[in-house]
């Protein structure tokens, strides 16, 4: 399971802070572990380039997560301030 | 397709007659979402929130042409465009379309307001678009955009938007100095004054360029300049720093003109002349500073939208 | 009478000039940043 498919399947959907989160209600330990996985690795590129940026992580990540909501394809979920998920 | 359309056909045998029909109100995110797959003249980064949609028209059809005609009207809609948000828009317009494919339409938009960065409002745009197989040409009468305290007038303009080819003036009053120096949101940059000008706009494919544009204003006015550290560190090795930034520090003056180009890659090139004194310096003694400023505006843009976003963003974040 | 001698403020106007370049804010490099990443790591984004 890719992260491509599983956002097209309405499985996960992209958070305000920049990382994936689960949005089925029956996630699958395969789901939970894909969604761990790439969350840390987005994590350890946000370290790297806020650093490069000279801002703090917490800045880069709403910034990216803004950035990845604003391109997310129509249907994909996305969650918006008050926490729910909604359909773009 | 999440519409009704109802229609009320007089036709005969052969299908010739009219055929009047309304689309009734309808919330228009949903209708451009549907839509979108097959009009590429949607830019993926336009969305609408919010807003209601209707039409209604009168196709005619005879011997072998047609002919349909269409008043169309979107209220209190709300797009994002990028990092661009319109609010409240009004859209009204009514075409007429044959089947040669010529479109002659008029219509009028309007927006409570609209934020590139900074917030603008524009006088209602009366339009009309004229579209046929070989050329289009769509003509605005004139309007007034309200920004920074100030206003731009621009005249009435005609051209081909594909392939726009014009230059026309347009002139700046009242803008707030103060509002000006705000947008860069430098600790310590303090402005008052008024300030007119008139820029020569020329648009083409190109872009848009400004040369020789000239802004000022011979009311007096005063600039406040506090440096922050490193900046005021640098000034000890320079002399030409050190004399502008204690200028600056209260330069009350008398004569502000400048000189506006504008590029088409953004880049903005303001030469300055500012006439007028500092009273806590060298006892008053009259100031002739020069102050050439580069800038590039779709940066600024950027940066305000997203220092907008993200202080809101953060200030929210801490608050849950 | 005795002459008073008094310190005229100088008359002559002081000419300065400065050149100012305008970097943008840290943030419009987050920007450049975060395109890097979706370009480099199209796989996690």
């Amino acid at each position: 399971l890719s992260l491509e498919q599983a956002k097209t399947q309405g499985l996960i959907g992209e958070q305000l802070n920049g990382y994936v989160g689960i949005v089925t209600a029956s996630p699958s330990t395969e789901l939970h572990s894909l969604v761990t996985d790439i969350n840390q690795q987005r994590r350890a590129l946000y370290q790297q380039s806020a650093q490069e940026a000279s801002v703090t992580l917490e800045v880069f990540e709403i910034r990216a997560g803004q950035r990845l909501q604003g391109r997310a394809k129509t249907g994909e979920y996305l969650q918006d301030q008050n926490g729910q998920w909604r359909r773009k | 397709l999440p519409v009704s359309i109802n229609t009320q056909a007089k036709l005969d045998t052969n299908l010739r007659g009219e055929v009047d029909w309304t689309l009734t109100e309808t919330p228009a995110p949903a209708l451009v979402s549907a839509l979108r797959p097959f009009v590429e003249a949607f830019p993926s980064s336009l969305s609408l929130e919010a807003g209601l949609f209707k039409a209604t028209g009168r196709l005619n059809l005879t011997q072998n042409d047609w002919t349909l005609r269409a008043a169309l009207e979107l209220t209190s809609a709300d797009l994002l465009y990028g990092n661009n948000q319109i609010e409240q828009l009004h859209w009204q317009s009514d075409l007429q379309l044959n089947h040669q494919g010529k479109l002659n339409s008029t219509g009028q938009i309007s927006a409570a307001q609209i934020y590139i960065g900074l917030p603008v409002q524009l006088s209602p745009l009366k339009y009309e678009l004229v579209k046929t197989v070989k050329q289009t040409q769509l003509s605005v009468a004139p309007f007034t955009a309200s920004l920074l305290g100030g206003q731009i007038y621009l005249p009435a303009l005609s051209f081909d938007p594909g392939q726009p080819d014009m230059i026309f003036l347009i002139s700046l009053r009242d803008f707030n100095l103060g509002s000006i120096l705000e947008l860069y949101a430098e600790k310590g940059l303090y402005g008052e004054g008024l300030i007119d000008g008139q820029l020569p706009v020329q648009i083409t494919s190109e872009g848009i360029r400004i040369q020789g544009g000239n802004v000022g204003t011979v009311q007096a006015g005063l600039i406040r300049y506090q440096p922050d550290e490193n900046l005021d560190a640098m000034a000890a090795s320079n002399i030409g720093l050190r004399l502008a930034l204690d200028a600056l520090s209260n330069l009350h003056y008398q004569l502000l003109d400048m000189q506006v180009d504008y590029h088409p890659n953004g880049d903005l090139l303001l030469s300055t002349r500012l006439q007028g004194n500092n009273p806590e310096w060298q006892q008053g003694r009259p100031i002739d500073l020069t102050l050439t400023i580069e800038d590039n505006i779709p940066e600024l843009l950027k940066a305000l939208q997203i220092t907008g976003r993200i202080s809101d963003a953060v200030d929210n974040h801490f608050q849950r | 009478c005795t002459p008073t001698v008094q310190l005229a403020a100088p008359k002559d106007p002081i000419t300065i000039n400065l050149n100012v370049k305008i970097q943008h804010e840290i943030l419009v490099k987050v920007d450049r940043e975060i395109d890097n990443l979706l370009e480099e790591n199209s796989d996690l984004f």
